[in-house]
């Protein structure tokens, strides 16, 4: 606690020092964003970043090993900075979280200040950098000497100081590049949005088939007066199946028969087709203020026209059901001559030679009909590292809830 | 089970909390009412516990997509952990701040209702997304608890009454949250690399997430450094707001027309 009498940076240094510090770095942090043009700073990419990481690993051990009783010393690895830093990272995230970061948002102002990019910005990288130090002398001065007792804190501080160091100074080497895949085309590039640049890959992907999968296609009563669907009461999406029956108020509907993939012949009357070249149809019959109307309905496809049933001052429509699921066959040829066949689907990413390749998207106008699938190729050579600091936080997680709930369950309150 | 029976299930859990804590309030005075409300306040979770699962089944996923079916976890959970501080702690008074902030929660969704949709988008089918999503939602749960259990202190602390017991109860919740919150927020960055390529991208709603951790990160440091005790009560009471921004709020924040953490219906 900070002392009465002391003056302000006279030991034992505390919240008032660490408040000061924090808000000194922030405003220059903004002060040097916006003499360099809000252009934010660029983590310097290997083997600089290693280079840095290293150092600062080797400082804060000599220094939190060596000094560990300097005033400064103990105050820089200590709570009261580390809550300012906190609350410094926490108010920097909040303008982050409120103001969209896109480098095209935003006036000028916005702009030079980096506030529509501040997680690339000098205010944030300074008080991550301080933090970092923070949080590894805080680290350092638990792990040496070692006492077991301390290991929930060791395992919880040296994970999250492992993480967010390799986390941010890695970043500069990680790779997004995004694959356009067209069917039975080779791909060996892909953009890099970060540099707005294509980027040649060590292999090419070769896709074969492009599929989706999709949920059943939905009724919908649309009211176009006020431009929105007419809730139902079933209070439910409108999956169709022969024998449905749903009601609006005083419109009746009943499906009287499906066909999941059609296409329209010469009576107007749809017949099954494969799933590439038709729609769904559904036969609808339609009670409304005492007349009654049947006929098909249909979503537009290649060469298929929609068709829908007017019902008063409504349209009842026909939906296309929303993607299922969606995957691309590949093959991938590598320089060294390694070929491997692949499916890439969504959450199921695959590794190849150090890159992992995701099925990212499609070619959302032409939905089922896409013949473009858009991979994404993925390196991150910092991942096994930022990964160990997240396991060891969950060890530390972990034990944190055994701790507490061992302490609880004692009467140790009474 | 669908939305359309839910106004029916919530009066009825809603019912038996209010009237199992109208016993249980009067069993001070006739404790042969103990007993029934309990059984009473049970039963209203039960019910709650069984429309979850129908639900489920009729759903034929999680019902963890959207926001009403995250405030129907929680209004499930929430007064479980009520009784759970009653059972550990003896401390009653928990209980009634946890069956009301269910009650309202079910009055959320009563006043919004959602649309039952069977729909999972492929984002969202990976191994991942119940582990993620429970492990968040026990966390809100203890949470909560914990700003209640602040608030109610810092009613004690105004009536002079204020004691370490029932201050440790809150931090036990908030240690017991922070650790939930914990799991989640990296379970979410695990995911996050499997299904969009990276595990983290300052995405809105990563964003506040975050924030939220930090401030239960604050909470935890100000009380290693021994705090006045007021002013951590205070803290723990208020930064549960924070939570709810992260929860739902950032919906409404103009950075989140760019989330991939969309799900909700239109």
């Amino acid at each position: 606690m900070v002392q009465k009498q002391r003056k302000l940076f006279e030991a034992p240094l505390g919240f008032k020092e660490g408040g000061f510090a924090t808000i000194f770095l922030v405003v220059l942090g903004f002060f040097v964003e916006l003499l360099s043009g809000g252009t934010g700073i660029t983590v310097p990419g290997w083997p600089f970043n290693a280079v840095i990481a290293a150092m600062l690993v080797l400082l804060v051990f000599l220094v939190g090993v060596g000094f560990r009783k300097h005033a400064l010393v103990t105050w820089l690895g200590g709570i009261p900075l580390g809550l300012s830093l906190i609350t410094a990272l926490g108010v920097l995230s909040m303008i982050g979280g409120i103001i969209p970061q896109e480098p095209e948002y935003g006036t000028s102002f916005v702009a030079g200040f980096g506030i529509n990019r501040v997680f690339a910005s000098w205010p944030f990288a300074l008080v991550c950098m301080v933090f970092m130090v923070n949080l590894g002398l805080g680290f350092v001065q638990k792990l040496v000497p070692f006492k077991t007792a301390n290991l929930q804190f060791i395992f919880f501080h040296g994970g999250f100081w492992i993480a967010l160091t390799c986390g941010l100074l890695g970043s500069s080497d990680l790779q997004r590049l995004a694959v356009p895949l067209y069917e039975g085309r080779e791909s060996n590039s892909g953009y890099d949005r970060t540099t707005d640049s294509m980027v040649e890959l060590p292999f090419s992907i070769y896709l074969h088939d492009f599929e989706i999968e999709e949920y059943a296609p939905m009724l919908g009563l649309y009211d176009p007066r006020h431009e929105r669907f007419v809730p139902n009461a079933s209070r439910a999406m409108l999956e169709i199946g022969p024998g449905m029956r749903v009601s609006w108020e005083d419109i009746e509907v009943d499906v009287v028969e499906t066909v999941p993939y059609g296409v329209i012949n010469s009576n107007a009357t749809p017949v099954p087709a494969d799933s590439v070249s038709g729609v769904p149809f559904a036969k609808v019959r339609v009670q409304h203020a005492g007349s009654e109307q049947t006929g098909w309905i249909n979503p537009a496809g290649p060469g298929i026209d929609s068709n829908y049933l007017v019902v008063g001052q409504y349209a009842l429509v026909l939906l296309p059901g929303s993607p299922k699921k969606f995957s691309s066959q590949v093959m991938f040829t590598h320089n060294s001559g390694d070929k491997k066949i692949a499916l890439l689907e969504v959450n199921k990413p695959f590794d190849y030679f150090g890159w992992k390749i995701y099925q990212a998207g499609y070619d959302e106008k032409a939905g089922r009909w896409s013949t473009l699938s858009v991979a994404e190729a993925v390196k991150d050579p910092w991942l096994p590292a930022v990964y160990l600091g997240f396991y060891l936080i969950m060890a530390g997680n972990l034990l944190f809830f055994w701790q507490g709930m061992k302490k609880s369950a004692k009467n140790d309150m009474d | 089970m669908t939305w359309i029976e839910f106004p029916i299930v919530a009066g009825v859990a809603v019912a038996c909390w209010g009237g199992g804590s109208v016993l249980n309030l009067v069993s001070s005075k006739k404790p042969a009412l103990r007993m029934p409300s309990y059984l009473l306040m049970g039963l209203g979770s039960v019910v709650m516990v069984v429309f979850l699962v129908l639900f489920w089944q009729t759903l034929e996923r999680p019902p963890l997509r959207t926001l009403g079916e995250t405030r129907l976890w929680y209004a499930t959970m929430i007064p479980l952990v009520g009784f759970l501080v009653e059972y550990r702690w003896k401390i009653p008074w928990l209980k009634f701040y946890c069956m009301a902030l269910a009650a309202f929660f079910l009055g959320i969704n009563l006043a919004y209702p959602d649309i039952l949709d069977k729909t999972l988008m492929p984002a969202l089918q990976s191994v991942w997304f119940v582990p993620h999503v429970i492990v968040y939602m026990i966390g809100y749960v203890f949470l909560a608890a914990a700003s209640a259990a602040a608030w109610h202190n810092l009613y004690l602390d105004y009536r002079s009454l204020g004691n370490e017991r029932s201050e440790a109860v809150g931090h036990y919740l908030a240690v017991l949250g922070f650790v939930f919150l914990t799991f989640g927020l990296l379970f979410g960055a695990f995911w996050a690399k499997e299904a969009w390529g990276h595990y983290w991208t300052w995405d809105p709603k990563e964003t506040w997430a975050f924030i939220a951790w930090l401030s239960y990160l604050g909470y935890l440091h100000l009380h290693t450094e021994k705090v006045r005790k007021r002013s951590l009560q205070w803290y723990l009471g208020l930064t549960f707001f924070v939570l709810l921004v992260s929860w739902f709020g950032v919906n409404y924040l103009p950075s989140a027309q760019n989330s991939v953490h969309s799900y909700q219906v239109n």
